[in-house]
């Protein structure tokens, strides 16, 4: 378990603390944990405790998107794959009336044509 | 009966009893048992409240099994195969079952079993054997939750209870994934080869790392499935590969296959800057026969395995590099952790 307050890795997904959601957002309909980064081969990073969170998407980029707390202390992302597993990584949300909000990025690498999303 | 809140030590001991053996059954590799796997067939039928089978189908492999159904049902013989029968014979065994031992259990009870019997087996056969196949019912691969129940059937004495299980556990026994129709059921054989590495990830280096008596077969280098010939002929496989393959997991491992003494020894590439910190990296210039100058970063991950991703030919250090993988600048990409 890592607690990241403003800036943190979790294998191929970086987590980074932004003032507030951009006006651009929308919201997910989330049903049961929250996908934050979908793996080909099946070892997801997801919020599994999802009390609390928000997820929301960026229509511009692909790569982003971002996640609320509101309320709780903290999110957890758990990183499902039973070896080679990244820690957990806590995402903490203090104990700030006003919510907060966490970008999560995808790794990208390049390709002549710009770039594309690291498969895993 | 009444309610079992809590397990003695003797009961508690045994635990490492049930991982192992059931460890064991799901990773057999004998033949199939035919004529015992038929009865508990026919007895997992009639425990779902289901006549038996007209025909049982013996097919080499979960391929050849999944295969031959699905040309049979494209042929348009779906009657005489008859409607799926798998969710009805789980749903009447399956949830029955969990109900009934679920209320002669306490909680605390169910959980540490579960962490203790169904979860290890689970790690060591389920994640590591059938995520590698894929869905229907696993026959010897459901050990993972078969051996919690069994736990339960007899340490607890909830034979009962579990008692529309038997057939189920007895075809774990005996055989290896099974498609149950109301006239036909189909069944596999076991993989007759299994090799792990030692943290019991699917891994063979010169031949595959599952087969079955079909002759199908997966490969894999810790874990990671890649193609068969990249194991079975690694000295043709083209370093480029290693530096390129679309999918990361899989690049890397073409890389331990390879080498990197012997991609370095071939490519020649550049350091154009190399970071103390091997989880920032080192940036690498190549020339690859058909793209000259591209740039890569070789970086280690959280989970110290190294990884090789190509970044834009204008980078200059590796610093900047592994903040463009993530959209950021080099002024953003000050990490405080990473995992």
């Amino acid at each position: 378990m890592i607690e990241i307050k403003k800036i943190g890795a979790q294998g191929d997904v970086l987590f980074r603390r932004v003032r507030s959601l951009p006006k651009t957002a929308i919201e997910e309909n989330v049903s049961g944990r929250i996908v934050v980064a979908h793996s080909e081969t099946g070892h997801d990073h997801s919020i599994d405790a999802t009390d609390g969170v928000r997820l929301f998407s960026e229509p511009s980029d692909p790569l982003v998107c971002y996640l609320q707390l509101e309320g709780v202390e903290y999110a957890d992302v758990v990183h499902h794959r039973a070896w080679d597993t990244h820690d957990t990584v806590r995402l903490l949300g203090g104990a700030a009336k006003k919510p907060v909000v966490f970008e999560a990025r995808r790794q990208r690498e390049y390709v002549p044509e710009g770039f594309r999303r690291v498969e895993d | 009966m009444a309610k079992i809140e809590r397990l003695t030590p003797e009961q508690i001991a045994r635990f490492p009893e049930y991982v192992r053996r059931w460890t064991a059954i799901g990773l057999s590799t004998q033949l199939a048992n035919r004529e015992k796997a038929e009865d508990a067939i026919r007895r997992a039928y009639a425990a779902g409240g289901r006549p038996p089978p007209a025909k049982i189908v013996w097919c080499g492999s979960p391929l050849s099994q999944g295969l031959t159904r699905a040309i049979v049902l494209d042929a348009k013989f779906q009657t005489l195969v008859g409607e799926r029968v798998r969710d009805s014979v789980w749903a009447s065994v399956g949830a029955s079952v969990g109900d009934s031992v679920r209320a002669s259990v306490g909680a605390s009870v169910w959980a540490s079993v579960w962490a203790s019997v169904g979860a290890s087996v689970r790690a060591s056969v389920g994640d590591s054997v059938r995520a590698s196949v894929w869905a229907s019912g696993y026959g010897s691969h459901d050990v993972n939750w078969l051996a919690f129940y069994e736990y339960f059937r007899t340490e607890c004495g909830l034979r009962e209870a579990t008692r529309k299980l038997e057939a189920l556990t007895d075809l774990s026994h005996h055989a290896g994934w099974w498609l149950p129709h109301a006239n036909i059921c189909w069944v596999s054989e076991r993989h007759n080869v299994l090799a792990r590495d030692a943290a019991g990830r699917l891994h063979a280096v010169g031949g595959p790392a599952v087969c079955y008596p079909d002759g199908w077969a997966i490969y894999a280098v810790h874990g990671v499935r890649v193609p068969a010939k990249w194991v079975e002929k690694p000295a043709e496989l083209d370093p480029k590969t290693a530096l390129t393959w679309p999918n990361i997991e899989q690049r890397r491992a073409a890389a331990e296959l390879i080498g990197w003494g012997r991609i370095i020894e071939q490519l020649s590439p550049v350091i154009v800057d190399r970071h103390p910190d091997p989880e920032v990296g080192t940036l690498l210039r190549v020339d690859l026969p058909d793209s000259p100058g591209e740039q890569f970063l070789r970086v280690r991950c959280a989970t110290g395995r190294d990884f090789v991703l190509p970044v834009p030919p204008d980078m200059k250090t590796a610093r900047q590099a592994g903040a463009w993988t993530y959209g950021l600048t080099e002024t953003q990409y000050r990490l405080e952790r990473r995992a």
